[in-house]
């Protein structure tokens, strides 16, 4: 590779990608479908030349060999491509990170052999018609391999234990079957593939992207627009302060709120425009986020293959659904797990070919992965032949783990063993240590499964199978959750955990072995009390909610359920010790934040039994402050100010109201005028610095004299800031009453 | 400046081979196609002077494209092949007889990868200027044919020179000539190294005639066609004897040379021989054909008006090299004319 070229590499690597998809989709129906041979034959050429022209020899010569192959038309030259088509992949790859390791030298003598003989038939009779291989060559890899072999021992005794296997039996039904290949010799061990679609750059529609720029530029000219209402408020404003002046001021209060009233009818119509636009650039914007799952499936298929020739084990791999579509966002979330339960089917669940004989299956195990379309979720099934979950094994482990009693073990039935598979205490302790995996965990799967709102399923049968399902929204937007109070606490519950709420009676709790369970008029489900997990009181209304969290109920009493909302959940740093019980902070529309809960985590009995009783620690409180201002229209106007920015606010008419509500609530801030009848601001910062409790309560002042004396009275007297009405801004304010609350 | 438009279904290749303008500084890459569809209409849409085209695409490979933008826009065109394959060799002639000017190979390692960053710009060049529209004689170089074949002599031999544009004129002019024609042809073609066996198989196939690639010391015949092989000089000798130099340096650049071709008709047997210069740039077989001439051979070249580039042909004239100007189907009339009075009595 020449430097001067160098920066054409990921271009180059994303057209590879591309033809090496399109590659994958037709070579499996090469010999069934014309159209694919031609398609198969084009793109091996193109991707030769675009190797060519970037100088990656080994490459193209890789891409030569196979045409050849392919001019040559021969019998399992479905296995032998699926081979070539991996490879190559693997080269991209390496090409993508700045290095050109060797061909396997091996495919190559293999491709040649295959050429070769095609060009000088070896018997007198031609060579059997390659289109549909008869029942007999299908049936195994020694009877299809039977016109290379003796070309093999002559040239290239290593090529002989490689040659391809019969094309899989039946000609493809929907479902096309990838490949079948098992090679005997050592290979390089699989790696989980990096799928070139998910990560990275995007194929977007032009078309798409001209609406979403066209659409980003209405919303700017709607957001200019609006800078013409802020003028004129600001008119307003001055408009007011001159009215100070007037002898008659409430004349120019009721000017100045008819003229407010125009102004906001008309910031609500532009405020209405603006959220609708919005709204249509999001949706826009969710529909160029999704993507065809051709890539991530391919992946997974060759990734399934590849393993199972690093596992001497062999594998058909059957894909549908390369074209539905999903959010990729989910897709890159799920990949990690996705791979995890394809490394399980091929390395536990499909049996070795031995086995497999013995038990009267194919030697070749076969692996399905779908990417099923169902309205607003995409269904995503990875399914093997094997074995089958060894159910009483699982119990046996659960008891030997002390996750289940004996007594419990018993009566357990198969759904409920299926479910022990999910709880963390299983897989940590069985999982990695005997089967493989790099430590991802079938309940790890479920977390990251839940986590963008899915759900996971199992199904196993014994010697017939297994096959997990994993449901997932077809798109992420903000998440509904439901929003819950307990006791003083708001707190969120993802909306999609929860199935119903029940008023609860004193009848439907029971202690049983410790555990707190409702009673459904079907069964008892885990109980969880919120009020009591955050040292609230116990409400007298209480609410059962009952949820659904990986497949196993669970209820939650609450005091009230404020409704749904659509909100953005983002992560919790974990850099401060936080509510473990917490998954994320939801934004609401008025900018309060709230904690959303877990619901995996709740759903963990384990940990809802080792909590204390009590928790002291409230999660996100808001900030409350006290607005203390004898003009009714400064203190709405401080007030709106204040709850858009998320505070709670309450408001006092003068100073001695303000004492009572002090004295009543607590807060965190207050903010106070001067002028004010009876006892003026200086006078009450004075008095509440002289009471012990509030000595250290944040005092800010905001008012219209401006004078240095004023300001130096005011924190003579102990206020902490200083503001003027005129110049007040309100990101200042804001800021003030947020550093000076410590919030 | 010379606008480029390229065409590749790779973005790859598109992107090296933009690279190799890059370098230029009267070429500019102006669009990039990845179809012959999207092809066609941005020769309308953007008017490029040159089509630099693969030919093996999706939608509208690039024969079809070729043919499309002929018929709306004609416009210069250079097409690339893989000249590993002869049947794509063979949709390399088609496209050029649909009025490509041009092949060059698509790299299959470095010595031609080189050899094609070198080559294309300089071919670009040569095809910009080129004539593609239809339209009529400026100059009238023809002087009547009927005083040549008045001469009486013995015509057996035909030889043939062409560069840019020549597949297309000499595909016309063969196409008049009748089958079991009395003389032979010899044909230097200016053409990428490894095509010629391509031209020769196209040719092979369009005629009755037989048309192979010459070898060292065969004779030629009536009714055979002989084409020189890349890298040697193809000479006729006495008797039809044909040979093969590949020792023998390049002549103005090019060997096979039609200098050196009509040289050795000069030497060996000028009457019995006519010379025919054909569409290309430079000046290759001009003084050839001008020996060939003052040696009492007949000497006819291509007229401007069906010239893609009337170079050789407008020297060969200003030099007095020619007897008469052309287009190729007269000069097979005027050839035929000739042989037929020699083999009349």
């Amino acid at each position: 590779m020449e430097t001067e070229f160098a920066d054409l590499i990921p271009l180059f690597v994303e057209e590879a990608r591309d033809r090496l998809e399109r590659l994958a989709t037709h070579v499996p129906r090469l010999e069934t479908d014309p159209q694919s041979a031609v398609e198969v034959k084009r793109e091996l050429h193109t991707l030769k030349g675009a190797g060519r022209m970037m100088r990656i020899g080994a490459l193209a010569e890789l891409c030569h060999a196979a045409e050849e192959v392919l001019h040559a038309a021969r019998p399992g030259m479905i296995a032998l491509l699926t081979r070539v088509v991996d490879e190559l992949s693997v080269l991209v790859e390496a090409v993508s990170r700045g290095s050109e390791p060797p061909v396997d030298p091996e495919l190559v003598a293999l491709l040649r052999v295959n050429a070769a003989e095609a060009a000088a038939p070896p018997a007198p009779s031609p060579p059997p018609p390659p289109s549909i291989p008869a029942p007999a060559e299908a049936s195994g890899p020694a009877a299809s391999a039977n016109g290379t072999v003796g070309a093999s021992e002559a040239g290239a005794p290593a090529a002989s234990a490689e040659l391809p296997e019969g094309a899989p039996a039946a000609p493809p039904a929907p479902p096309v079957p990838e490949a079948a290949a098992a090679p005997a010799a050592p290979q390089h061990t699989a790696a989980p593939p990096k799928s070139g679609t998910i990560s990275g750059d995007v194929r977007v529609d032009t078309g798409a992207l001209d609406a979403v720029a066209e659409r980003a530029t209405q919303v700017r000219i709607m957001a200019i627009a609006g800078r013409q209402v802020v003028d004129r408020i600001y008119d307003l404003a001055r408009l007011a302060e001159e009215g100070l002046h007037e002898p008659q001021p409430t004349q120019v209060l009721a000017v100045l709120a008819t003229m407010l009233r125009r102004v906001a009818v008309e910031l609500e119509g532009g405020q209405r425009r603006l959220i609708r636009s919005a709204e249509d650039q999001l949706e826009q914007m969710l529909s160029l986020q999704l993507q065809p799952m051709r890539g991530f499936l391919l992946s997974f298929a060759r990734y399934a293959r590849e393993l199972a020739r690093a596992v001497d084990k062999e594998v058909v791999v059957e894909l549908e659904g390369e074209e539905t579509r999903l959010d990729r966002r989910i897709a890159r979330e799920l990949e990690e797990a996705l791979l995890h339960l394809v490394r399980n089917a091929v390395d536990h669940g499909i049996e070795s070919p031995e086995v497999r004989e013995a038990r009267q299956k194919p030697r070749a195990g076969q692996v399905r992965i779908q990417a099923l379309a169902d309205g607003p979720k995409v269904r995503l099934v990875i399914a093997d032949d094997g074995g089958g979950i060894d159910i009483a094994g699982v119990i046996q482990q659960a008891v030997a783990v002390g996750m289940v009693d004996g007594k419990s073990a018993a009566g357990m039935g198969k759904a409920e063993a299926l479910r022990l598979l999910f709880s963390p205490g299983f897989s940590t302790r069985h999982q990695v240590s005997e089967i493989s995996g790099r430590g991802v965990g079938l309940d790890v799967v479920a977390n990251v499964v839940n986590r963008v709102g899915g759900e996971l399923f199992v199904e196993t049968e014994a010697r017939r199978g297994t096959k997990f399902i994993v449901e997932v929204p077809v798109a992420r937007r903000g998440e509904s959750v439901m929003l819950l109070r307990v006791g003083q606490l708001k707190i969120a519950l993802p909306a999609s955990v929860v199935r119903r709420a029940t008023r609860l009676d004193a009848g439907s709790v029971v202690e049983r072995d410790g555990r707190t369970l409702a009673v459904f008029p079907e069964r008892l489900v885990p109980f969880v009390p919120l009020s009591r997990l955050y040292g609230q009181a116990p409400a007298e209304r209480l609410l059962l909610l009952e949820g659904v969290v990986s497949g196993q109920p669970l209820a939650l009493a609450v005091d009230d359920v404020e409704g749904e909302h659509e909100v953005l959940v983002r992560p919790i740093t974990r850099r401060v010790p936080t509510d473990l019980l917490l998954e994320g902070v939801a934004l609401l529309a008025s900018g309060e934040p709230v904690g959303v809960l877990s619901p995996s985590v709740l759903a963990q009995a384990e940990y809802l039994r080792a909590l204390p009783a009590a928790r002291p620690q409230v999660v996100l409180r808001r900030v409350r402050v006290l607005l203390v201002d004898d003009s009714l229209v400064t203190r709405e106007m401080e007030r709106r100010l204040l709850e858009d920015a998320g505070f709670h606010v309450s408001a006092a008419a003068d100073a001695e109201e303000a004492l009572s509500l002090l004295a009543e609530e607590s807060f965190d801030c207050v903010v106070t005028d001067i002028e004010m009848p009876r006892m003026d601001g200086f006078e009450l910062a004075a008095q509440l610095r002289s009471m012990e409790h509030f000595a250290h309560l944040p005092i800010i002042v905001v008012s219209t004299r401006d004078r240095p004396e004023d300001r130096l009275r005011g924190l003579k007297v102990g206020a902490d800031a200083y503001l003027t009405k005129q110049s007040l801004d309100a990101g200042e304010l804001v800021d003030l009453v947020r550093r000076l609350s410590g919030k | 400046m010379i606008g480029v438009l390229l065409v590749d279904d790779s973005p790859s290749v598109r992107a090296v081979l933009r690279r190799f303008f890059a370098k230029t500084r009267d070429i500019r890459v102006v669009g990039e196609a990845a179809d012959g569809a999207q092809a066609v209409q941005m020769v309308i849409d953007l008017q490029p002077q040159v089509v630099v085209m693969d030919l093996q695409m999706p939608v509208l490979d690039g024969y079809a494209a070729t043919e499309r933008i002929m018929a709306v826009r004609p416009t210069p065109i250079v097409v690339l092949t893989s000249r590993a394959n002869r049947n794509q060799m063979q949709t390399a002639f088609e496209a050029m007889r649909r009025g490509a000017l041009e092949v060059l190979p698509k790299p299959e390692d470095t010595p031609s990868w080189q050899q094609l960053a070198e080559s294309l710009p300089e071919t670009v060049r040569t095809v910009a200027l080129a004539q593609t529209a239809p339209r009529t004689a400026r100059r009238a170089h023809a002087v009547r044919p009927d005083a040549l074949v008045d001469s009486p002599r013995e015509l057996r031999w035909v030889a043939i020179g062409a560069s840019t544009g020549g597949p297309a004129a000499i595909r016309e002019l063969l196409d008049e000539v009748p089958a079991d024609p009395p003389v032979g042809f010899l044909i230097v073609q200016h053409i990428a190294s490894g095509f010629e066996l391509g031209f020769a198989d196209w040719l092979n196939k369009e005629f009755p005639f037989d048309v192979r690639l010459a070898q060292d010391g065969e004779v030629l015949r009536r009714g055979m066609v002989r084409l020189a092989p890349g890298g040697a000089h193809l000479r006729l000798e006495a008797g039809g004897v044909l040979r093969l130099d590949s020792q023998t340096p390049a002549r103005r650049g090019h060997r096979p040379s039609v200098d050196d071709l009509f040289h050795s008709c000069a030497e060996c047997c000028p009457r019995q021989v006519a010379g025919v210069l054909l569409t290309g740039m430079g000046a290759d077989g001009v003084e050839g054909l001008l020996a060939l001439r003052k040696a009492g051979g007949i000497t006819l070249v291509q007229d401007e008006a069906s010239c893609v580039v009337f170079g050789m042909p407008r020297v060969a004239l200003e030099k007095g090299a020619a007897d008469v100007a052309l287009p190729p189907r007269a000069l097979a009339q005027t050839l035929i004319r000739l042989w037929g009075k020699g083999g009349e009595p």
